[in-house]
């Protein structure tokens, strides 16, 4: 187990270290950010005072490893738009980001789980159909698509909703529901084709003869042995929400990380660029491991062989 | 329940009209600059924001026209063949990259491999659409990045999907009598191999087309990917944004092509993967 941890935490480290110096590369080379920062009138003498004082004069050797070193004591820099620390930026912005995520993607495995599981027991029949269709649709629906659908039916048209805006729980509606439709949609469909296999499987009828209650087979005896497609497909579904969320807060106009992030792209904000694309791939990474992890959790044969 | 499915049935009707409707779209959005040759920056601010012809009948334009006086419908057309042939370009860039690499990482085992699928992990921990914001963050918006964009966020499925297959692949009889007759490493690889992976590269290949017009259409929404004068139907659905109370057809009719186009491509690589992928079959 602990091996285990081990191995897969310093693959994590070395993945991060690969994007973090990927992505430093690439800002270095692709141009000077002075040119962005300053008008265009600027003297010379301006920019270089600015050059000096980001460090960019300093050989990329040098500058590569002053930047290691600063991410290694948790200094990300300072946004070059907003004049902040970045850790800073994003710590202000993160409750709004993390509420967001999180209440759509525990509504996402809460609904998506035990929809899956309904079509599969009812196989062929029109729930099945009417969630097969929806998951379809759901998986399809480009967000920022579904975001200004919703935005015209529900803000314009029949104005119950509003369109943008943040803290209370009315402005959570259609962000949530759009966040939520993609994951929800690829669990539903991933727990019906992996409950189908268990389905198929004989010790169901054992315990069906045992005089088990058909709740407890289904949801005890088959779910369990069906969720290690699902837990995989769970975990999976971490990169579409963060990918989701980037559309989805510029299209509600939410002051989230993903706002954020979007307005950096557009600003040529290196630094934040830099420390959300870290942030991400750290969550990712240790999505996967949970997932992993979760495995054994689930399932005592895998357990034995930690 | 295991009875051989007879694979050799005709196509089912929908997927059928899926098919051709898809192709209709394609052959007749990259016609655009010979059926409607006009160009896309000429403004006509008298026009602007004119009635569509469903709302008003006396009106000359189809769709109407946008905030700059243009033809909508014409622009439609030519957001539609941006997006497509940049879906297209780099769904080959991805399929030749990641083709290329999955077949060095299943035929070298060691570090050639190691090092590949740690490529491909590398990719896979940091979300498509942040790394394409990234991508054109750096290098700037243009037709050439997205594309080059899209070919390298789409490399890893194939690259994995191609190394699997080799995998199995090499353990098979045919393979190793061939090498027993003494083919060379390239001949096995052209003769043989590439020819039975063809169909689930094809598979994959539909599959990802509908996500590639997603990250393109998502991307040029943000306004991160093609720049005005020139059209695709993010930047669109985008633009129409501003006039969604008084002329909603503006974002809605583009917002609903992109939907159509998605689902048909995402409809037919769907039932592709089904057809083709005998393990799937019993679970539809």
């Amino acid at each position: 187990m602990k091996k285990f941890l081990a191995v897969r935490l310093t693959k994590a480290a070395i993945t991060i270290w690969f994007i973090v110096s990927l992505v430093f590369i690439l800002t270095r080379v692709s141009g000077d950010p002075t040119q962005w920062m300053l008008p265009d009138d600027a003297s010379i003498e301006t920019r270089l005072a600015l050059r000096e004082s980001l460090g960019l004069d300093l050989p990329l050797a040098e500058q590569y490893k002053n930047y290691i070193v600063d991410v290694f004591h948790g200094n990300m820099g300072k946004s070059y738009y907003y004049l902040k620390p970045v850790g800073e930026l994003f710590s202000e912005r993160a409750a709004a980001t993390l509420k967001l995520a999180v209440t759509s993607f525990s509504l996402a495995v809460l609904i998506g789980v035990p929809l899956g599981v309904m079509a599969s027991v009812y196989r062929n029949t029109l729930l099945d159909r009417l969630t097969m269709g929806f998951a379809v649709a759901g998986y399809t629906m480009p967000n920022f698509v579904l975001g200004i659908l919703l935005i015209f039916l529900f803000s314009l048209k029949l104005r119950v909703l509003p369109s943008s805006g943040y803290g209370k729980p009315i402005n959570f509606v259609m962000p949530v529901l759009v966040l939520m439709v993609g994951p929800l949609a690829n669990i539903a469909r991933l727990t019906r084709s992996s409950m189908l296999d268990v389905l198929k499987q004989d010790y169901l009828d054992c315990t069906r003869a045992k005089g088990v209650a058909e709740w407890r087979v289904i949801f005890k005896h088959a779910l369990r042995n069906a969720l290690i497609p699902v837990v995989t497909i769970i975990g999976l579904q971490i990169g579409t929400l963060i990918g989701g969320m980037v559309v989805v807060e510029t299209v509600f106009a939410w002051p989230g990380i993903g706002s954020l992030i979007i307005s950096s792209a557009q600003n040529r904000d290196f630094p934040v660029i830099q420390y959300g694309i870290m942030i991400c791939a750290i969550v990712v990474c240790l999505t996967n491991m949970l997932v992993d992890l979760s495995y054994a959790l689930l399932d005592p044969r895998i357990r034995d062989n930690f | 329940m295991n009875k051989r499915k007879n694979y050799n049935q005709t196509i089912p009707a929908f997927i059928l009209f899926l098919m051709i409707s898809f192709l209709a779209i394609f052959i007749f959005s990259l016609l655009a600059p010979v059926l409607f040759p006009i160009d896309l920056g000429t403004t006509n601010l008298a026009e602007r924001l004119a009635l569509p012809a469903f709302i008003d009948k006396t009106s000359g334009y189809l769709l109407g026209t946008d905030h700059l006086g243009r033809d909508f419908a014409i622009r439609i057309v030519y957001a539609t063949r941006n997006s497509l042939m940049i879906a297209f370009s780099g769904l080959i860039i991805a399929a030749f990259l990641g083709t290329c690499m999955g077949m060095l990482a299943g035929m070298n085992n060691g570090w050639i491999d190691s090092f590949i699928m740690f490529l491909v992990d590398v990719r896979l921990s940091v979300p498509s659409t942040i790394i394409a914001i990234v991508c054109s963050s750096i290098f700037g918006s243009s037709k050439f990045t997205m594309i080059m964009i899209i070919g390298c966020t789409g490399f890893a499925s194939f690259a994995r999907l191609v190394r699997g297959q080799i995998l199995q692949l090499k353990e098979a009889n045919f393979i190793e009598c061939s090498q027993a007759l003494g083919a060379s490493k390239v001949r096995i690889l052209f003769e043989h191999v590439f020819i039975n992976i063809s169909s689930p590269l094809i598979i994959n290949a539909t599959i990802r087309l509908s996500s590639f017009i997603l990250l393109e259409s998502s991307l040029s929404f943000l306004g991160l990917g093609i720049q005005p004068p020139d059209v695709s139907l993010g930047v669109m659905v985008s633009a129409g944004r501003d006039y969604m109370i008084s002329s909603w057809w503006l974002t809605i009719v583009p917002s609903l092509v992109i939907i159509l186009v998605v689902l048909d491509a995402s409809l037919i690589g769907d039932w592709l993967r089904d057809k083709l992928d005998p393990k799937l079959q019993n679970n539809s």
